[in-house]
């Protein structure tokens, strides 16, 4: 078939890829060091990226991004019970999306082989990515403490997650990946936990945050240990260079004082984080050569640009020295609102679907531009899929919802998980995944495992997959096979 | 509402104010000393720790009313005080390009479709209104009551909505919450307007429980959980509860546009309360909280009565709300024993009745934990949030301002008033601060970014660089005249922005960067002043208000 045939090659592509470039260092290593005295990677050519680089980078859809209207099946077909066109638009009725304007999409493995589905038309940006295998959905993944059926969900006879359907909950859950207890838990994101078990793979002294956020603080991004820096300009007001203004040294000294106070102690950290790395993050987002490729003007677009330049430099693509001190892995959370559509969806998800399609396929340009879209993967999260049962204008806040993952490494073109049973209430004999008679789907891809995948992909070692991830060892299946 | 203005009181305050005033301004000590001063009953330190929880920040004059008047005098005059409101606004077409046509003047679209009159409407409030306690509980209370410009677009629909705060800050929680309710402008945002019983929407339903009353788990009154028999937390509703809320919020839509006759489906407008449209209602009985049954066949308002009573009555509303005031107002972690005393408060003043918030707001600051000249605590307190970190600044040097742009400064600091990003506020009274088990709720915008931009708005106020505010200016005639003792100077600052408590590592440290700076000239002086300032409020210390 022609997936295994593609995905053949993406692996041993991406293996052989990589050790050209081992087998390539000593030449780059030689150009470099005549063509550069000092500074930068010396590891590194002109044009080649730290082969051992990686960067993770996670999409927020804040609201809850409707699923529904984002893959559609067209048609019918024997393939999967109730999930057809018409089941679809029978229970969407004026929010459906009109089939013809669906952008065809074929799975090529099981269990969604044989079906077609469509893209939402405010998505064609991400088409072409598709078609070159480097896009692949995970389906209905949502919050779960463990698998769960519509039966039990009713009986209450497996625990679920805390506050299901609630924004902040959710949030925080696809976040943290700890679902229950939430109140008693420490408040770390699995992005900040898996940077904290692969600051290893760094190289040592490393001093720069392995995660940059460009939306804002987020619980995603706070680890044991690890925090997150997040862009802005620089400090100003002093001389030139600050560290022999006097003023400059003082204030670097109170930030040493008064720690037994724990706010202070922490706005302090805080303080001291932003003060060392912020400089250093603006010589890559203000580098306007390694990344030639245009981003859209929005507000994902620019984040993504934002990361796509840092990525550049971290990663020591181009001619310019490798900035943040070679790390070897970094992560990165950007963010798009507005999802939330209770009312007027269409014209919302209208306006949202195409910035958010637009700005990833850039991203997924760039990273081809610089030759290590193989090393860089991205993936979307949001609160919650959204009721297929309509209100008026809109739609309420769900579970399951589909998800996008995005890069070289990624075995796409197909579907990953089970795309739901469009069934409301208990079904037509077919049984159904909702929870209720909304069409709230049921998770059956849990978000440790959509994680863990990402996570492993990332390097982070088996042994602590359950550090990062404490509900890992209630799903069987604990690497979805997404990524290689 | 008729009104004394020339209360005894304020004439008394009107002259200490300005005594006050001229005190710090060093201009005349014999109008200091002239009128008959009372007995100080407060320490300054404590003035100003309790003007930092009342007010938009402590003035000179404001400190010396405080220790001249006692706490609860203040208070009295405080609650008395004339009332300032957001203006009503006009209301303009819905679409912007015919509100402001080409050829509009060149600040219609600012002045009609965002909240720019509102934010400097704030901003002057904040730094020059009378009435600093009711503006500073309002602005607590719009943090729970969360709308968002975002969403809400005029500021014609937006200036009935904060006014409910304003009006009802000393008033009752129940009438906060019903006029929160029938808000047109929260029927906009949390979709109650127009919500029919043919397809309930949920999001008013969930948030008025989640957000503004409740909360999820089930709490003690001193804020601590309620645990199960396996020590696990008890949730206070369930998805049923919500359905059978969003069912009960049917049937309500926009008043009607003046002229215009009222329909099942009003058009938006945000001029007076939603109405009930009995079509839209569902009548089917419906499970509330604590299993309490509204039976079939209820109209829309007797349904919004039982319903708002059936939440207001639950024993979480005091730890929930009391809670989120204490933090707003005062520190960020209070212990379980003054919780509970302001919940006692809540559930009733003395006098038998509950949810009065002049009693709680009075029994949270006047409550032990909250007064004192220092509490010595390692978690106490909290960030100061922007706005506040900006109006302390803007008030503790009497700056003069015209309000604007201010609103732009605390935006790039991560709070950009009246447009919060979404209903769960700038930031989340959960918030843990990391590596920590204490909350820190304002951390939870507290980015690199937001720290770094602080320190230049600092630099940009205090080494006056230009750029916006360029109306807001701070003179710092009387600190350079100062600043040639390094002493005099220290105290003073340590006096308005720490209360006091200073460490004596920071003040030795500051003192020894200052000494090491001439002291001949006036601009040598005025270097002097600059430099101590500015590392005092960009200081961690300054900024974590204790």
């Amino acid at each position: 078939m022609a997936i295994s045939r593609r995905r053949f090659i993406k692996r041993t592509g991406g293996f052989l890829g990589g050790a050209m470039f081992a087998s390539s260092f000593q030449q780059f290593n030689l150009v470099n060091v005549l063509a550069q005295k000092g500074g930068g990677d010396p590891q590194r050519g002109p044009t080649a990226a730290d082969p051992e680089y990686k960067a993770l980078v996670c999409i927020f859809m804040f609201g809850g991004n409707d699923a529904n209207n984002t893959i559609v099946p067209i048609g019918t077909n024997a393939v999967l019970p109730n999930t057809n066109y018409s089941d679809y638009a029978s229970v969407r009725a004026a929010l459906a999306i009109p089939e013809a304007s669906l952008l065809p999409i074929t799975p090529s493995t099981a269990p969604h082989a044989g079906i077609t589905f469509g893209l939402n038309p405010g998505l064609s940006a991400l088409l072409p990515i598709w078609s070159a295998g480097d896009l692949a959905a995970v389906c209905n993944v949502g919050t779960l403490f463990q698998p769960m059926t519509r039966a039990q969900y009713l009986a209450n006879s497996v625990p679920r997650p805390e506050f299901l359907f609630s924004h902040e909950d959710q949030e925080r859950q696809w976040q943290t990946a700890i679902v229950r207890n939430t109140l008693l838990s420490a408040p770390t994101g699995w992005g900040g936990r898996l940077a904290d078990n692969t600051m290893s793979l760094n190289p040592p002294g490393a001093e720069f945050p392995m995660i940059v956020s460009t939306g804002g603080v987020q619980m995603y991004t706070t680890g044991v240990s690890s925090r997150p820096i997040v862009p802005s300009s620089g400090l100003t007001g002093f001389t030139n260079p600050r560290s022999s203004d006097p003023r400059y040294i003082a204030m670097q000294d109170l930030m040493t004082m008064d720690r037994n106070t724990t706010l202070v102690d922490f706005a302090s950290d805080t303080m001291q984080r932003a003060i060392l790395s912020t400089d250093e993050l603006n010589v890559a987002l203000g580098d306007t050569t390694t990344v030639t490729r245009v981003f859209p003007n929005t507000g994902i677009g620019t984040q993504m640009r934002n990361v796509a330049r840092t990525i550049a430099r971290g990663a020591g693509c181009g001619s310019l020295p490798r900035l943040f001190g070679n790390l070897k892995r970094q992560i990165f959370f950007c963010s798009i609102g507005g999802f939330d559509a209770h009312t007027n969806q269409i014209a919302s998800h209208n306006s949202l679907l195409p910035q958010l399609g637009a700005a990833m396929a850039a991203f997924y340009n760039a990273t081809v531009d610089l030759g290590i879209q193989s090393q860089v993967t991205a993936f979307t999260l949001s609160d919650f899929g959204r009721t297929l049962r309509p209100t008026d204008t809109g739609t309420d806040h769900a579970w399951g919802g589909h998800h996008f993952v995005m890069g070289g490494a990624v075995n796409g073109g197909t579907f990953y998980g089970i795309y739901p049973r469009i069934a409301t209430g208990a079904g037509n004999g077919n049984g159904s995944d909702d929870t209720g008679n909304e069409g709230r789907w049921i998770p059956t891809t849990s978000v440790d495992q959509y994680a863990a995948t990402l996570a492993t992909w990332f390097g982070l070692p088996g042994a602590s997959l359950a550090t990062v991830f404490p509900n890992i060892g209630n799903f069987a299946t604990q690497n979805l096979g997404f990524l290689s | 509402m008729k009104r004394d203005y020339f209360h005894p009181w304020l004439k008394r305050l009107l002259l200490f104010g300005l005594s006050a005033t001229l005190i710090v301004a060093g201009l005349s000590p014999l109008a200091a000393a002239a009128p008959a001063r009372p007995q100080v009953q407060v320490s300054s330190a404590d003035a100003v720790r309790f003007l930092e929880q009342a007010t938009f920040g402590p003035t000179p004059a404001l400190i010396l009313r405080v220790q001249n008047s006692g706490f609860k005098d203040f208070l009295e005059q405080e609650f008395n005080a004339r009332m300032s409101l957001y203006p009503a606004l006009p209301v303009f077409p819905e679409d912007s390009a015919v509100g402001c046509p080409a050829g509009a003047p060149a600040n219609c679209f600012r002045d009609n479709y965002t909240h720019w009159p509102l934010q400097i409407h704030f901003f002057m409030n904040a730094l020059y209104g009378e009435d600093q306690l009711r503006q500073r509980v309002a602005f607590a209370l719009s943090q729970i009551f969360v709308v968002s410009g975002v969403e809400i677009i005029q500021p014609s629909s937006m200036y009935q909505y904060q006014n409910i705060f304003l009006r009802n800050a000393f008033g009752n929680f129940r009438q906060i919450l019903e006029e929160v309710t029938l808000s047109p402008t929260m029927g906009r945002y949390l979709d109650m307007a127009n919500n029919r019983r043919q397809a309930p929407n949920e999001n008013y339903a969930r948030e008025v429980l989640q957000l503004f009353s409740i909360g999820q788990f089930k709490l003690n009154q001193d804020g601590t959980l309620i645990l199960d028999g396996l020590g696990q937390p008890i949730p206070t509703y369930d998805q049923n509860t919500i359905i059978n809320f969003s069912k009960l919020f049917t049937g309500w839509t926009y008043p009607p546009r003046p002229g215009v006759r009222n329909l099942a489906i009003n058009p938006e407008y945000y001029i007076g309360q939603m109405v009930s449209m009995e079509t839209n209602h569902d009548r089917t009985a419906k499970t509330l909280l604590d299993g309490f049954v509204v039976p079939a066949n209820q109209k829309a308002e007797t349904e919004i009565r039982l319903g708002l009573d059936n939440i207001f009555n639950h024993s979480n509303v005091a730890p929930f709300i009391c809670k989120q005031l204490i933090q707003h107002l005062v520190t960020s972690n209070p212990s379980p024993a003054y919780l509970g005393r302001v919940t006692a408060v809540f559930n009733n003043n003395g006098s038998g009745v509950r949810g009065d918030l002049r009693s709680v707001v009075s029994a949270i600051l006047l409550d032990a934990e909250a007064r004192g000249d220092v509490q010595t605590d390692a978690s106490y307190g909290h960030l100061r949030e922007p706005v506040l970190f900006i109006t302390n600044i803007l008030r503790a040097f009497v700056a003069t301002s015209d309000g604007a742009l201010l609103a732009e400064r605390g935006r790039d600091m991560g709070q950009y008033l009246f447009y919060s990003p979404t209903v769960f506020n700038y930031y989340q009274p959960t918030y843990v601060v990391p590596g920590t088990t204490i909350l820190g709720p304002e951390f939870s915008i507290q980015s690199t970014s937001a720290a770094i931009t602080r320190a230049n708005f600092v630099n940009q106020m205090v080494f006056r660089t230009g750029g916006p505010p360029a109306g807001t200016v701070i003179n710092f005639t009387e600190w350079q005249n100062m600043a040639g003792n390094t002493t005099a100077l220290l105290n003073e600052l340590d006096r308005i922005l720490m209360h006091g408590a200073i460490s004596s590592a920071m003040r030795t440290r500051i003192a020894t960067v200052i000494d090491a700076l001439p002291n001949v000239t006036a601009a040598d002086r005025l270097k002097r002043a600059q430099w101590a300032i500015y590392l005092v409020l960009t200081s961690s210390q300054y900024q974590v208000q204790r």
